[in-house]
């Protein structure tokens, strides 16, 4: 929690305790980094006009495509992004301002990398993990 | 040079520490000494071969078909331009650079090449390699379908 406030969030919902879609709080723009809370849930308190965003799903389900076909809401679905510099030099800016932070949950050295895909895999990591080569002792 | 080697799809255990060719940069790329790269839950996926069933074919198509096509993960880097290919004009020897290799990979190694005009640029000053390796992939993504909303201050997000 205090994390997140850290990084520049008014509000934060602590998902362990309260469910985001039981306030009656509705949004512009709902962005779903890791597709775990429900559509419908999402759809209820997203404003009309608004954006839901969600990075990792590819294809519209039948729900999404109705959603689309019947009301004012903006959806857009996993894209890559351009594979251009622009975006990269803008970060830098920004954290040279800053403006964003890097949130690195754990280092591992190249040696550990099987620890460290255990690790993400498990599904909680808090940030990024980093191999640092630096540190790094080949063989 | 040193890399992480998967010669098949599987648990973490797949991942090989390996001697292999050290890469040349072409004419339009550099030459990248890696300080550091990351795990993405793509590497996680790519590696484990975890896609939802209609995605089966396709994936296995892009990442090979009975064994990985491309046998060292890592989508994302920050590191040393160590040499530029004849035609490259916008970084030099000794520039501090993060980048994303994106479906390239190949961050999991002592050395990587990119192309010049792909996404990779100077990193920022104040924070480590470690950290610049962090960015590329995550506030990429993060502020492309940002700008795409067209978010704008005083909304709730």
């Amino acid at each position: 929690m205090e994390l997140v406030k850290s990084l520049g969030a008014d509000n934060v919902i602590d998902y362990t305790v309260e469910d985001f879609s039981s306030t009656d709080e509705t949004y512009d723009v709902i962005f779903e980094a890791v597709n775990k809370s429900s559509f419908s849930a999402c759809m209820k308190l997203l404003k009309n006009n608004g954006t839901y965003i969600n990075v990792t799903e590819p294809l519209p389900s039948v729900e999404m495509l109705w959603t689309k076909l019947t009301s004012s809401k903006r959806l857009l679905l996993s894209r890559n992004s351009p594979e251009t510099s622009e975006a990269l030099n803008f970060l830098k800016e920004l954290v040279e301002m800053g403006k964003l932070k890097v949130v690195v949950d754990r280092y591992y050295s190249l040696d550990e990398i099987v620890e460290a895909h255990r690790y993400v895999e498990k599904g909680h990591k808090i940030g990024n993990v980093v191999i640092n080569m630096e540190h790094t002792h080949l063989i | 040079m040193k890399a992480i080697v998967y010669t098949r799809y599987g648990p973490p255990d797949v991942l090989e520490l390996k001697q292999v060719q050290k890469p040349i940069p072409k004419e339009n790329e550099i030459l990248v000494k890696v300080k550091a790269t990351t795990v993405t839950v793509a590497d996680i996926r790519s590696r484990s071969f975890t896609v939802p069933p209609a995605f089966w074919l396709p994936a296995r198509i892009t990442l090979g078909l009975r064994k990985p096509k491309k046998g060292i993960l890592g989508m994302e880097l920050a590191g040393e331009v160590e040499l530029v290919g004849k035609n490259v004009k916008r970084f030099k020897q000794g520039d501090q650079v993060f980048a994303a290799s994106l479906t390239g990979f190949g961050a999991y190694a002592e050395y990587k090449c990119l192309e010049e005009d792909g996404p990779v640029a100077i990193k920022p000053s104040n924070i480590t390699y470690g950290e610049a390796a962090a960015i590329p992939i995550g506030a990429r993504t993060a502020l492309y379908f940002l700008r795409r909303t067209g978010v704008k201050s005083g909304q709730s997000v």
